[in-house]
């Protein structure tokens, strides 16, 4: 053996150094716009937000450590936090479900080979591109007791009129009828899921003498399932994080009726400068949704298909 | 044999890391507080040099909440005021108010506040407490101002701790001292139209303008409120109080507090159809504008803010309206007609204390133009045909031409009192609220409501005082 080939014995034998390639490099100058961006603006105000829950932070100066009282103030003393906990649940059970099998369904519709389907596929769409203060205005006389369109529709039904946004057993369902109104984003990605579904699959069931509910239940929704599975998590991502709509239409009220965890938390926030426990309150927040991601994630193991 | 070129792992994380450094610093660096026009953006501090020491022009940002018309009024103020100090450049800030009070806790969080903020009193005492805001007492004693030009109720609202943080501009009184009435529906329901002075009388002719269905308020004779300002508003025509005089107890529990919101669920459950077809008359028309019932003849009295002269003249000038004293409760002996001034909005101009110490002079001059110069501060109002917190201002005949019930603003103005808040009364407020709702909507007594409200109150005011100490 000489002794060139001995050292490229060992060197051949030591553990390969890591090394990024000059190409590579180009892949991470890409994402380091987002990575920055990330860094800074996500990872850093979670890490801050974190610490300063722990804190009587007042977000312009006094930061004192407090411990763990800001948690238990919301747990046992603050009035408020399980009402708006409550409120919250009551909106995301009322939303999302709605908002998944409506989306759905449109996709479905909008998926059938119609004259002018990009149209109406655009007009859909449309609204989730709408400004949030514009669309509220327009819900808000969609609800209206004696004009409202809604109102209208229940006295042709023969029904009694609501007063939607006034009535604390009714302003809960008027803000879920509204959050129907940006399933656009939700319907074009069930949309593309719909496309992806292997059109052989549908000819083997007709010719196996499938019928529609058949085709329906037996290959489109176990193969839309992953995306059922995505729309899942975003929507239950956002509905905890709702905020715009009770904060512009109702303020919260009337009786705390739409007092949203997210309303609260803004409240403390930038009404009454507590960052220390609204952070506390964020921080609550995202553990709750961390946690129930991570539930629907290891659920999925039972219900999602990918082949 | 390759030619691919490596980069170790360590000098790739040193190049990110650099690069993080860099976005870092860039996110931190103040903006460049001057015109994008100027030849070039110094330093903060630099640039903030004193006008008079240097000869350099200092930027003075005004966040403020003058829109719509009133931008224009702003901008003349400002042109005059830029010749009397052309080393000075202001820029008008004008900030919508949605979400008024995160986009300007944001600026103030900002490590570049804008050098002039509007706030109202209430958190301008929590900025006081706070030390995020700059007392102005020695810049106005160096000038040797007369604050005495101010009506009292209206200068006291911008102390704290025997510091004076702001002069004010426009009024926070004439907030909750008057009774409007629509003339035109009175004479329709065969009335006087002569406003209402006491509880009593109100009730009367409330219940005589006010239609109710089925489906809710058709036309609504007075609507005494829902809220905790309309609470502390009737709650001083009772002579009641919200805090003792010394703000270490809250007060708003006591008989003439019970008995202020039990008129108040009583007017509004007998009368109005409740709370809830009160909330839903004024769903569509909460903001300043012509959908509000005032303007479209549905609503026959309101208790209205000053700004209402200016609103009137924008959106319904042919209205026929007569002013009078808010109406007070004669069955307590004690009882007057008076109106509350800074509980709520009461507004200042703040200096943040981020501001760098050279351009707080520049800041200043800006706050006295707007707020103690007769010929800019006074002149807004009367473009506006509101009053002003300065006296004088308010004898200009342009109001009473323009105003038949001039002389009753002013003895509005007169009745008010400075209510003393502490730092923590947003708090304090929003729970009063949770107590009123509560009572309307047949939770609680008036008494349980306000008693429980007053429990968490002073859980709060004692928070604070042992925290002062």
């Amino acid at each position: 053996m000489t002794a060139q080939s001995a050292g490229m014995g060992r060197a051949a034998l030591a553990r390969p150094r890591p090394r990024i390639r000059a190409r590579d490099l180009l892949g991470f100058v890409f994402i380091a716009p987002w990575l920055v961006s990330f860094l800074l603006f996500d990872l850093m105000p979670i890490v801050s937000g974190f610490y300063h829950s722990f804190t009587n932070w007042n977000a312009l100066g006094i930061a004192d450590f407090v411990g763990w009282a800001n948690y238990r103030e919301a747990l046992t003393r603050d009035p408020l936090f399980w009402v708006s906990v409550n409120r919250t649940l009551y909106f995301i059970a009322g939303s999302v479900p709605l908002g998944i099998f409506a989306a759905f369904t449109l996709a479905l519709l909008l998926n059938a080979n119609i004259r002018g389907t990009g149209f109406y596929r655009t007009v859909y769409y449309l609204p989730s591109v709408v400004p949030t203060v514009a669309a509220v205005i327009v819900w808000i006389f969609i609800f209206e007791t004696r004009r409202g369109i809604l109102n209208f529709g229940l006295e042709l039904l023969g029904l009694p009129t609501i007063q939607w946004l006034s009535d604390p057993n009714w302003a809960m369902p008027a803000l879920i009828i509204m959050s129907l109104w940006t399933i656009g984003a939700a319907m074009i990605i069930f949309l593309a899921g719909l496309q992806g579904i292997p059109q052989e699959l549908y000819e083997a069931a007709e010719v196996d003498g499938a019928n529609g509910p058949q085709r329906l239940f037996g290959i489109t929704v176990p193969l839309m399932t992953p995306t059922i599975f995505f729309n899942l998590i975003m929507g239950l991502v956002a509905a905890f994080q709702a905020f715009n709509n009770a904060f512009i239409m109702t303020a919260g009220g009337p009786r705390n009726a739409t007092l949203l965890y997210m309303l609260h938390l803004y409240n403390n926030a930038f009404r009454y400068f507590r960052m220390g426990y609204a952070s506390a309150l964020a921080v609550m927040l995202f553990i709750v949704v961390f946690g129930i991601t991570i539930l629907v994630y290891r659920s999925s193991d039972r219900w999602v298909y990918y082949s | 044999m390759s030619n691919r070129r490596f980069l170790g792992r360590t000098t790739f994380l040193a190049a990110m890391a650099f690069v993080l450094l860099i976005g870092a610093l860039a996110g931190c660096a103040p903006a460049s507080p001057m015109p994008a026009a100027e030849p070039a953006a110094p330093a903060a501090a630099e640039e903030a040099a004193a006008p008079a020491a240097t000869g350099e022009t200092v930027t003075v940002r005004f966040w403020n909440h003058w829109l719509a018309a009133r931008v224009e009024l702003i901008d003349q103020i400002i042109a005059d005021f830029e010749q009397d100090f052309p080393n000075i450049d202001v820029e008008n800030l004008g900030q919508p108010w949605d979400r008024r009070e995160e986009n300007m806790f944001a600026a103030l969080a900002s490590n570049d506040p804008p050098e002039v903020v509007m706030a109202t009193r209430a958190e301008l005492l929590k900025l006081a407490n706070d030390g995020l805001i700059v007392p102005i007492t020695d810049m106005v004693e160096e000038q040797g101002l007369d604050l005495e030009k101010f009506y009292p109720a209206e200068i006291n609202n911008f102390y704290w701790e025997g510091e004076l943080y702001s002069m004010p501009m426009p009024t926070g009184g004439g907030i909750t001292g008057m009774i409007l009435i629509n003339k035109d529906m009175f004479e329709a329901a065969g009335l006087e139209p002569v406003p209402p002075q006491t509880w009593q009388e109100l009730w009367d002719v409330g219940k005589a303008l006010t239609v109710v269905d089925d489906k809710g308020i058709v036309q609504i004779g007075a609507n005494v409120g829902t809220s905790a300002t309309s609470f502390f508003g009737w709650l001083y025509t009772n002579n009641g109080q919200i805090y003792s005089d010394d703000l270490r107890s809250v007060a708003f529990n006591s008989p003439e507090g019970v008995e202020t919101l039990q008129w108040m669920v009583d007017y509004t459950n007998e009368i109005n159809g409740g709370v809830q077809d009160v909330l839903d008359f004024y769903v569509t028309g909460q903001e300043a504008n012509e959908a509000q019932p005032w303007y479209n003849d549905i609503e026959a009295m309101q208790f209205p803010n000053v700004s209402i002269f200016f609103h009137m003249q924008t959106f319904k000038p042919e209205l026929q309206w007569d002013l009078g004293q808010r109406p007070y409760n004669a069955n307590n002996p004690d009882a007057k007609s008076q109106g509350i001034s800074g509980e709520e909005f009461a507004w200042g101009y703040v200096i943040p204390s981020g501001v760098p110490e050279e351009k707080r002079e520049a800041a200043f001059e800006w706050i006295k133009k707007i707020t103690y110069e007769e010929d800019a501060a006074g002149w807004f109002m009367i473009q506006q045909s509101r009053p002003s917190p300065i006296r004088a201002v308010n004898e200009d005949p342009f109001y009473y031409e323009a105003n038949p019930a001039w002389d009753k603003v002013l003895a509005s103005l007169g009745n008010d009192v400075s209510v003393p808040i502490f730092p923590e009364h947003v708090r304090v407020r929003d729970i009063v609220n949770q107590a009123v709702e509560a009572a309307m909507f047949g939770d609680m007594t008036p008494e349980e409501a306000l008693n429980d409200a007053a429990e968490q109150a002073q859980a709060i005011l004692d928070e604070f005082w042992s925290a002062q100490e």
